[in-house]
């Protein structure tokens, strides 16, 4: 475990931005990169920019990124030593991991145990609970029945989610404002996660309502040495998808920043975590904060915490995954600055964020001083309909909040895209609402205070 | 419409099925077009690509990789394939997987030779005299 395993060659399981992303990092520590695609994804930068490519099926995620076999194989006949999945496809499947180790490549990520113990719901929020980290307050577990669900319901206080513990996506979670409708809920949910995961069990915890949602960076070695690298604010979201987020937070105390991120070294440490991770949080009105997931992957949003940091995000993943020991510790991290990302998706708000794949006639990037674009597409290239919709990430990094805002407004401006519709227009009336520029915002801001308000 | 016409026409889908508020529609690609559209993309593509220029000969005479690994023809030029013959292996995460032609033919030439890496895609019969 303890011993050094240098990588000569790193296959990417991804496509998109984030596999523009890690060849980079590759490529400036001299190491070999391997690019998988899908037929749709021949002409994709990121098969140019790879040493190697290797064709793993047709178009849909399913039969090429998600095709295991096919992208073992390739890690095979190009001799790659290790894996790095990115983000979404096979970034957290503990048994994709466990099949790695069979074949003796490594995996630029946490080991399986920390994956799966993470990966279920409940028995996340139950681990938590045993380590002393505050969770929102709701049933130990997974309810048995609706009779029993009830009962917690009603120790904790209306309104309250049911949420389905293999959950993800907002499938099998609902709402429940009163009493009265909570048996019916409760079985529809069950219903809905049956079908959607395959596992229909439930669990029911009290509704935070508007909370901020922030979490924190963190990477762990193999040595039970975990430190974090600060939090980020990712509350303006529509429909749990995160448009904007920023580090550090706006609108919180130094005492919550600072309890809120040794939380995250806390949940990271309580399982042994090495590798990057993101502990997130719901905080309400009162400052109080509690545990909502972790993932066990690099982030989209991952950026602004290297603009504040400094800090190669990728580099220290592939260091960790080889052996090495943290570069630094907790007090060698300095921070520097603010900095926001922009999702910039082929979505049209106006027509509730419909998804706009097609050919992109013209695409002219911002640039200057803080200005950074992560991206895999130029004038001429197409959004495919076969995967998610971003187009790319801009980051904008300055001294201060306020200098970031005026930064991003200048960048936005500069933002020329046709062919496909954007979200470009969204995060310019965001940036110049009163409500994002005082930094106070819910996960309900979006929704309520820029969509409605056309 | 328009643009989800032109991905269409670019992807390697030959059918799709669009079906949206209760109506329906199925949209066949010509082969010709198919051959057409993909002859030009050609032109720009990596030319080292052994799967490169696959879809502008004719496809139907033509034994293509259906997964990644290492290829081990079990025949030689002059043989005849039925649909269910095995007509070779690909080994991948130490285990061989069968291939079976899916048509019949008489084998005009081995693309690849035998132990070499193959992707998706990649060309290695090609057949001749085809029932």
């Amino acid at each position: 475990m303890s011993e050094i395993r240098t990588f000569k060659k790193i296959l990417i399981a991804n496509r998109g931005e984030i596999a523009v992303r890690i060849i980079r990092t590759c490529k400036e520590m001299g190491i070999q990169s391997v690019a998988v695609y899908s037929t749709a994804d021949k002409d994709s930068l990121h098969v140019r920019l790879a040493d190697e490519s290797v064709c793993v099926g047709p178009p849909l995620g399913r039969d090429s990124y998600l095709n295991v076999q096919n992208i073992i194989a390739s890690a095979e006949i190009t001799g790659a030593d290790a894996i790095h999945p990115g983000y979404g496809f096979l970034s957290e499947r503990a048994e994709f991991v466990e099949i790695l180790q069979s074949c003796e490549i490594a995996f630029i990520g946490p080991d399986p145990y920390a994956i799966s113990k993470m990966g279920d719901k409940s028995e996340a929020r139950k681990t938590m609970m045993a380590a002393n980290v505050p969770t929102v307050p709701g049933s130990d577990g997974i309810v048995a029945n609706p009779k029993d669900g009830l009962e917690v319901a009603r120790k904790c206080g209306f309104p309250v989610m049911i949420k389905a513990t293999a959950g993800g996506g907002g499938r099998g979670m609902r709402l429940v404002k009163t009493e009265a409708e909570f048996t019916e809920l409760f079985e529809t949910a069950s219903q809905e996660a049956l079908s959607a995961f395959g596992n229909g069990g439930l669990y029911v915890e009290k509704f935070i309502v508007e909370p901020r949602h922030i979490e924190v960076q963190v990477l762990g070695d193999k040595y039970g040495n975990v430190i974090h690298l600060g939090e980020r604010n990712c509350s303006v979201q529509r429909r749990n998808q995160k448009l904007i987020e920023e580090s550090p937070s706006p609108g919180i105390s130094e005492k919550l920043r600072k309890r809120i991120c040794e939380a995250g070294v806390q949940v990271a440490k309580s399982i042994g975590y090495h590798n990057a991770g993101t502990v997130e949080f719901l905080v309400d009105k009162d400052e109080n904060f509690y545990f909502m997931e972790m993932n066990t992957r690099l982030q989209v949003e991952h950026p602004v915490t290297e603009m504040v940091t400094g800090f190669d995000l990728v580099r220290e993943q592939i260091r960790v995954a080889e052996g090495h020991r943290l570069s630094i510790p907790q007090e060698g991290v300095r921070f520097h600055g603010h900095s926001i990302e922009f999702r910039i998706n082929a979505e049209d708000p106006e027509q509730d964020f419909l998804p706009s794949p097609g050919k992109i006639e013209r695409l002219v990037y911002p640039g200057g001083l803080g200005v950074r674009i992560d991206s895999f597409v130029s004038a001429g290239d197409s959004i495919l309909p076969f995967y998610d919709s971003m187009v790319g990430k801009l980051i904008v990094h300055a001294d201060t909040r306020e200098a970031c805002i005026k930064r991003a407004m200048r960048a936005l401006a500069e933002f020329e895209i046709r062919g496909i519709a954007s979200t470009v227009k969204l995060h310019q009336r965001v940036l110049e609402s009163s409500g994002f520029q005082g930094g106070r915002f819910s996960t309900a801001f979006l929704a309520n205070e820029i969509l409605e308000t056309k | 419409m328009e643009t989800f016409l032109r991905d269409f026409s670019l992807s390697r889908y030959d059918t799709v099925t669009v079906s949206s508020e209760g109506a329906e529609v199925f949209l066949r690609k010509k082969s010709s077009f198919v051959a057409k559209v993909n002859a030009s993309e050609n032109l720009s593509n990596v030319p080292e690509k052994a799967n490169s220029g696959t879809e502008s000969s004719n496809d139907s005479s033509m034994i293509k990789a259906s997964r990644v690994g290492l290829f081990y023809p079990k025949v030689k030029v002059g043989d005849t394939l039925e649909e269910n013959f095995v007509f070779g292996q690909i080994r991948a995460m130490n285990i061989m997987h069968e291939l079976k032609a899916g048509k019949s033919g008489v084998v005009r030439k081995i693309l690849v030779s035998s132990g070499d890496a193959v992707e998706y895609g990649d060309l290695l019969l090609e057949l001749e005299g085809q029932a």
